[in-house]
């Protein structure tokens, strides 16, 4: 390092100090913008010669360091270093360089969407080049990597080996620059080159934790691109980090001390809390993707390994985080010969259709993220530490609050006939109760089960449904028996009743709508969407759109927003998800959910968001925490399977409770005031850096918002926003708060009266 | 309970006390013998009017006291109780009954073991059957009709299976010293086509209740299984079981759910569940090895179960279950896919053999209990130390090698499209402390008979890819179980990948160089596959002696030159056929060739081999899995000369275990006909029996040395004299009370 150091003020300043500079032999002056830089107490910037050093304070009182330069027009970081409090500088890595690995291929509506168009006999005319080239990129079955592909789940297939391009990163990086926001740094890095997009590498460091964020901040100017991506650092000592640790899928301790020969491919590791840890000498480096923003909805949750190894040479490997080539096959079951086949042709199907990747409209600035915890610590002390950004996988309990997830087609009815006993345990229990999960809102009768049978085979299914959730309820754990029945009221949607209601989709002739049958007490059998509003009506359920404007949902609710059942309190409005995933989006779900969410409020009264799973089986070694978001229900006592769920289902009617992906909280919110001048007041808590909070409202046509920066606030800290707004001409105010990994949660529409 | 408490001598005295006692309106007075029970510190027994009270120092200086009487000629556990070092008794659990229920079938000889007969133009007698169909690995007894191709005299009828719970008519019990244990036994037992007596065992120094029925039927070709628990536990004093799913995330149930009909399995992380109870825990297991038949693959059926038996009370227990399940098939191209489809489901339909009762023989249904003071993460932690937390403990100057495996690797990662796919048995193995892993592809996957072409490249795939994932101290060692001249089944292992095809065409020469692969061999007879072995260096062993693929093997090769020369190393060991009225794992079949062999020629052993398919982090391997600590300071990388681990096999310098006991050091001292066998051996369940066993070239004599008066979790060594003359080799083995034990390989003298 130069001995001369120069805390530079500007770009200009910069240059022209590094023009003047003495060179070393091998090291070029290093041109870097710091105009943007703002120094600040635990985030300084400093640069020499040939290297701009960063040093923050961390968590536990450590200081971390971080020097970067650039080599031959690649951006290189020379030093990761930390210090625990009152120890010494440890260096944990020296001279690693960023590494960026793209798949892209063709993103192309399903036939799935098509469905509910041509069910209404409206896809001849309804299914324009417009409409395909918007709704395409909210589709759910492709797997663009995928040549050919199964025929007829896309439109325009077979998929040719051409449309698909691997690529790694290149660099023509003539300069850096560091910007400061809020209580961060941001050192940023031109002349990427990704493939078939460009754009810069940027590296993040946050004031209150050893986090550094590494991304690729990329457009590509081609139509219609779906992508994948790969992000690691190149250039590890196995001399002076002899070692990476993960823990598997079952939490045993694994580790590589390439001991073998040199790898050509990335090692993908079946991860346990998607973490890898570099076992350095005085401290570790922990390596794992974004929790909830990296991951695309699937129909599975298997662990297709998300961070990676790779021993380049005899000395030194890489290490960064990943997605999978593709989907892989679930565990089939069944006992009897006829649902093993069937269970080994779904696993298989979902393998072969579905791995959707990312969405990247044309000109959308990309942000593909991993990220690094530098620690003083053992890989055990890491571990703990990064955790924490999750609470250890698990929704945290919040007092007050019941933990609510919906719709889930683990076929439970199926399987504990199959299995001969109500008392097997499916896997898919102890998958939810890991995470802490307590209310689970199930969806049997989805290809499985006889759903459209008229009573006799269909009331034994639900009779095995109901005892199988009374069985393995618990006194934190209820399993309801809903369903997504798809039936009258069009496109898909949820059921859910405040106790168990036999109920037949089909009603002939001579039956009557209501009936006691003897084994089973009070039935019902609907014919049409009046009798199946009316039993709504009388056993006080209620339903919400699943998956809106996509899958078998796709146009809806919006076709149906004239009807009475969706303009009653029984249509409480639409379920969320990452579908689809966009890395340039700062929400989850930005365009298709939340504009479903403000639309329907436009259009009637309050409509809210439920977090959804839509996926079918799961395993306690499958990764269901970074595949599902979840509903805080303001609820106070967890009723029993044979108590009436209705304090449930009121909480859910009244919009008392947020959902969240559990890294961002909102244990209490409310809106203070009258007349024109109020307030939202939110308590809001979160683990990693916050980036935004936001009020939306409506007027009844339009949606607006005001964003409130939050990139000064420290990690792991909770806070009470207020925001005062002007509540003239608006008809509903909601409020959400966002972190700076893509992880948020949100509460829901109120509306003034 | 009475007031006046008697410490009963014997029969006799308890028996005519108890008359004479004042009973209470619901206790009758207890007749129970403590003829055979002697007082010593830290094990007590007391007889009161209706119970019988035995107290014990556990671990850590607590103090345990249970409770023990009959009511209506039902065994009952009045009481189990818990003093921790300074504290106050808690009561862990009140009036809970024994439960125990099995399953029986009918044992048949597989297909399978026939096809070596045939081979060998051996006729399969109604004796022959009678006697080998005990040491039958394909067999489903409970699968009703089951695959007719599997097995002799199929299909199965409904009316061969039977479910029985026990019933009790027990008149009294009792109570005896047994080294540092009391045994304390009810009469009267009945459990469908058993019948015999139920026992608690409880030993000094350690929290440990060992509950077994001891039984015996009468029947002929008795396959079976059983389940064993407590019943009664009140829900207000216990609310809670808990347990670490496969993934070890931890699960619970409060008992909000509906009563349950049946117990509720559950796939628990190292098959153990605990009660929460006030001031305690219970956890409960089943014996970590020998609870254990052999399997195709590791899958966790759920070993433990409770039941919620009605608003207020719950059971709990372990189990075995029904029937195999299908592992997760694997394959990105639809023909492997397709393939690993159909061998999971077979698998799963043709293969659970479950425990042999032969008629007459005393089979041991136990269950354990631990009794903790403590809350159930520490008691957990307690538990674990019986297994290692489940891993097998690394001892100074050894290397934990394993064999026989088909886990298709070159198959997984051509089909994967990288030599960097890291399949699942991988962290499965080094999760469990495993050093060497002698695999075993081309066994029904890729041309194990092709003559080059193909063979050659699914070989160099399978070395790079062992190469690539090997690590400084986990080395994957190219094996083969090659089924080609030698007779039966057999695993070769060479100091280095040897390309090797098992076919040699006319014309091809016998060894040549071929690019990219270099020198490579084609074999035509037994005298070339010997001669390749002998070049190389390579070892043999016969795998699973005596049963499957090597029924009447080794016997039919003893005195073939490929056996008798140094390079045919024994053959291996696995807990294959599971007999719970033997004190040893494998007793007759493995311990029986191990002898013979001996007998026969110069010393021949037994490895530890596996023999079993795909495997993944969140199976139970440990249990199904016994291992070779072999003494070797250093292990090769894969580019290093293997010879060093090969040297070490071939000079007995290894030991085999469970992993719940260690030899880590023996030697025979002594010269002339005054020897002795020296022997360090540490344990951690209660030590039960270190032996001797010798054979003449004719015959094996065995010297039995009881170990009952050690503690749990000891360390000793024990020095056996012995008379030398007439003695051709010797070897010793130590068997401790769960079914657990290690053996070093035979010496022979001079």
């Amino acid at each position: 390092m130069n001995a001369q150091r120069i805390a530079a003020g500007g770009t200009a300043l910069a240059f022209a100090l590094a023009l003047y500079l003495p060179m070393g032999a091998a090291a070029a002056s290093l041109s870097c913008d710091l105009s943007g830089y703002k120094a600040a107490d635990g985030l300084e910037a400093r640069l020499t010669q040939d290297a701009v050093t960063v040093t923050w304070q961390g968590a536990d009182a450590a200081t971390l360091r971080a020097q970067f330069g650039i080599s031959n027009r690649q951006p290189v970081v020379r030093s990761l270093e930390v210090r625990g409090k009152g120890g010494n500088w440890a260096t944990l890595a020296s001279n690693v360089s960023p590494e960026l690995t793209v798949a892209t291929g063709k993103r192309r509506m399903s036939t799935q969407q098509l469905l509910p168009l041509r069910k209404l006999g409206i896809e001849a005319t309804a299914a324009t080049p417009e409409f395909i080239e918007r709704e395409k990129w909210n589709v759910f079955w492709d797997a663009p990597l995928e040549v050919p592909g199964v025929a007829k789940i896309n439109l325009d297939t077979p998929r040719k080996p051409e449309e698909v391009r691997r690529d790694t990163s290149a660099f023509d990086s003539r300069s850096c620059e560091v910007r400061t926001n809020g209580g961060r740094l941001e050192i940023s890095f031109p002349g990427l080159t990704l493939g078939i997009f460009s754009g810069r590498l940027q590296f993040t460091v946050y004031r209150g934790t050893n986090l550094l964020r590494m991304e690729a901040i990329a457009k590509t100017e081609q139509d219609s691109v779906a992508y994948k991506y790969n992000a690691g650092l190149k250039g590890f000592s196995v001399a002076s980090a002899p070692r990476v640790v993960w823990q598997d899928v079952a939490r045993s301790w694994q580790k590589t001390e390439f001991g073998g020969s040199p790898n050509e491919d990335p090692v993908a590791l079946r991860a346990r809390n998607r973490l890898a840890i570099v076992e350095a000498r005085g401290g570790s480096i922990a390596v794992f993707p974004p929790s909830h923003k990296f991951f695309f909805a699937r129909e599975i949750e298997t662990n297709l390994g998300y961070v990676w190894y790779r021993k380049d040479t005899a000395d030194t490997f890489s290490v960064g985080v990943r997605q999978a080539e593709r989907e892989e096959m679930y565990p089939p079951y069944g006992f009897a010969d006829e649902l093993w086949k069937r269970k080994v042709d779904h696993s298989r199907g979902f393998a072969l259709g579905n791995f959707a990747l990312y969405n990247a409209p044309r000109g959308t600035w990309q942000r593909m993220a991993a990220y690094f915890y530098l620690s003083p610590h053992d890989s055990l002390g890491t571990q703990q530490a990064v955790l924490a950004f999750t609470h250890n996988d698990r929704f945290k309990a919040v007092p007050g609050h019941q933990v609510a997830v919906s719709h889930f087609h683990t076929h439970f009815h199926e399987q504990v006939l199959d299995a001969g006993s109500i008392d097997f345990q499916p896997p898919w229990i102890p998958a939810f109760r890991g995470i802490g999960i307590n209310i689970a809102m199930m969806s049997d009768f989805h290809d499985d089960g006889h759903h459209d049978d008229p009573g006799p085979l269909r009331f034994k299914e639900q009779k095995a449904y109901f005892d199988a959730s009374r069985r393995h309820s618990d006194r934190d754990f209820l399993l309801m028996p809903g369903e997504e029945p798809a039936q009258y009221f069009g496109g898909h949607y949820t059921t859910v009743f405040p106790r168990p209601v036999y109920w037949s989709k089909v009603r002939a002739a001579d039956k009557p709508f209501v009936e006691d049958v003897p084994g089973y007490g009070r039935v019902y059998r609907t014919a049409n969407a009046e009798e199946e509003f009316e039993m709504l009506e009388r056993e006080g359920g209620y339903i919400w759109q699943t998956h809106p404007r996509t899958k078998g949902s796709t146009l809806y609710p919006d076709l149906v927003r004239d009807k009475p059942h969706f303009l009653s309190d029984r249509f409480v409005g639409a379920s969320f998800q990452n579908l689809p995933a966009d890395m340039s989006h700062a929400r989850i779900c930005e365009v298709r959910c939340f504009g479903t969410l403000d639309d329907m409020n436009n259009w009637a009264g309050p409509k809210y968001m439920l977090a959804e799973g839509d996926t079918y089986a799961k395993f306690p070694d499958d990764d269901v925490y970074s595949g599902i978001l979840v509903n805080y229900l303001k609820l106070e006592r967890l009723p029993a399977f044979d108590d009436d769920w209705s304090p449930i289902l009121k909480a859910i009617r009244a919009g008392d409770f947020f959902v969240t992906t559990g890294e961002v909280l909102i244990p209490s919110h409310s809106i203070q005031g009258s007349g024109s001048k109020q307030e939202i007041v939110a308590q809001v808590e979160w683990t990693f850096p916050l980036e935004f909070v936001e009020v939306v409202w409506g007027d009844g046509k339009t949606t607006d918002r005001q964003i409130i920066s939050a990139t000064d606030k420290a990690p792991f800290g909770s806070y009470q926003f207020r925001i005062p707004f002007d509540a003239t001409g608006k008809k509903w105010v909601r409020f959400a708060a966002w972190d700076s990994a893509g992880n948020g949660a949100f509460t829901q529409p109120v509306h003034f009266k | 309970m009475s007031a006046k408490r008697n410490v009963a001598n014997g029969t006799a005295l308890a028996l005519s006390l108890a008359w004479y006692l004042p009973t209470g309106v619901s206790a009758a007075a207890l007749s129970c013998d403590l003829s055979n029970y002697k007082a010593s510190d830290g094990l007590e027994a007391r007889l009161g009017n209706d119970a019988v009270t035995v107290t014990w120092q556990g671990a850590d200086a607590a103090t345990l006291r249970a409770q023990f009487a009959i009511s209506n000629r039902q065994p009952v556990v009045r009481s189990l109780e818990v003093r921790k070092q300074g504290g106050a008794w808690a009561t862990l659990a009140s009036d809970v009954s024994p439960e125990i229920t099995v399953a029986t079938g009918r044992r048949r000889l597989s297909t399978q073991q026939l096809v070596p007969l045939r081979k060998l133009g051996v006729e399969a007698t109604p004796e022959l059957i009678e006697r080998e169909k005990w040491n039958v690995f394909w067999d489903a007894p409970l699968e009703v009709p089951g695959d007719p191709s599997r097995n002799l005299d199929t299909p199965r009828k409904l009316d061969e299976v039977r479910r029985d719970t026990s019933s009790f008519d027990s008149s009294g019990c009792a109570v005896k010293t047994n080294g540092a244990r009391l045994e304390i036994s009810f009469p009267g037992l009945t459990l469908g086509i058993f019948s015999g007596r139920l026992q608690f065992t409880v030993y000094r120094g350690t929290n440990l209740l060992r509950m077994e029925a001891i039984a015996r039927t009468e029947q002929d070709s008795v396959a079976y299984k059983y389940n064993a628990g407590l019943k009664g536990f009140a829900i207000a004093s216990a609310p809670r079981v808990v347990w670490q799913d496969v993934a070890r995330s931890w699960q619970k149930t409060e008992f909000g759910g509906s009563r349950n009909t049946d117990p509720v399995a559950l796939r628990a992380r190292n098959r153990l569940a605990i009660v929460e109870a006030r001031g305690g825990s219970i956890a409960v297991f089943p014996p970590s090895h020998k609870f254990f038949f052999a399997r195709e693959i590791e899958m966790n059926l759920g070993y433990v179960w409770y039941r919620k038996d009605d608003a207020a009370t719950f059971s709990i227990g372990v189990r075995q279950a029904d029937r195999e399940e299908m592992f997760r098939p694997y394959g990105f191209s639809d023909e492997v896919w397709q393939r690993r489809v159909q061998q999971s489901r077979e698998y799963a339909q043709g293969n659970f053999a479950l425990y042999n009762a032969p008629p007459g023989t005393w089979q041991r249904m136990a269950a354990y209990f631990y009794l903790s003071p403590y809350d159930s993460r520490a008691t957990q932690q307690a538990v674990l130390a019986f297994t290692h937390d489940d891993r097998f403990k690394a001892v100074p100057g050894h290397q934990v090698a394993v064999s026989h495996f088909h886990t298709r690797f070159h198959e997984q990662v051509v089909d994967a499209g990288s030599f960097d796919f890291q399949p699942p048995w991988i962290p499965a193995f080094r999760g469990l402390g495993i050093n060497i892993a002698m695999m075993s592809d081309f066994s029904g996957d890729g041309h194990p008979n092709d003559a080059g072409p193909i063979r050659f490249k699914e070989q160099q795939a399978y070395f790079e890819a062992c190469r690539r994932h090997s690590d400084r101290d986990f080395l994957l060692m190219t094996g083969e179980e090659p089924v080609a001249w030698l007779g039966g089944h057999y695993t070769t292992v060479f100091p280095r990948p040897v390309y090797w095809s098992k076919v040699r065409e006319a014309g091809k020469p016998f060894v040549e160089d071929v690019p990219p692969y270099g020198r490579v061999y084609r074999t035509a007879s037994a005298e070339e596959e010997l001669e390749m072995l002998e070049r190389e260096g390579g070892l043999i062993w016969q795998t699973h002696p005596r049963t499957k693929g090597s029924t009447g093997y080794p016997d039919a090769v003893r005195n073939q030159p490929h056996f008798a020369s140094a390079r045919f190393i024994g053959a291996s060991y696995q807990s294959l056929p599971a007999d719970l009225s033997h004190a040893r794992i494998c007793e007759q079949r493995c311990f029986g060739t191990l002898d013979d062999m001996n007998n026969w020629a110069g010393p021949k052993y037994l490895l530890a081999e596996g023999d079993t398919y795909a495997k993944f982090p969140e199976d139970d391997v440990y249990s199904a899995l016994i291992v070779n600590y072999v003494k070797l300071e250093r292990l090769p990388a894969f580019d290093e000369d293997w010879s060093p681990i090969l040297e070490a096999i071939q000079a007995g310098d290894f030991f085999v275990s469970t992993g719940e006991v260690l030899i880590p050091s023996h030697s025979i001292e002594g010269s002339g006909a005054r020897k002795e066998i020296v022997a360090q051996v540490e344990w951690t369940f209660p030590l039960e029996f270190v032996e001797v066993v010798w054979g003449d070239g004719k015959t094996t004599g065995r010297q039995i040395v009881s170990a009952t008066d050690k503690a749990a979790f000891g360390s000793h060594q024990f020095r056996i004299p012995f008379d030398a003359t007439g003695k051709k080799w010797v070897r010793f083995a130590a068997w401790d009370s769960a079914g657990n034990g290690a053996f070093t390989q035979p010496v022979h003298f001079k």
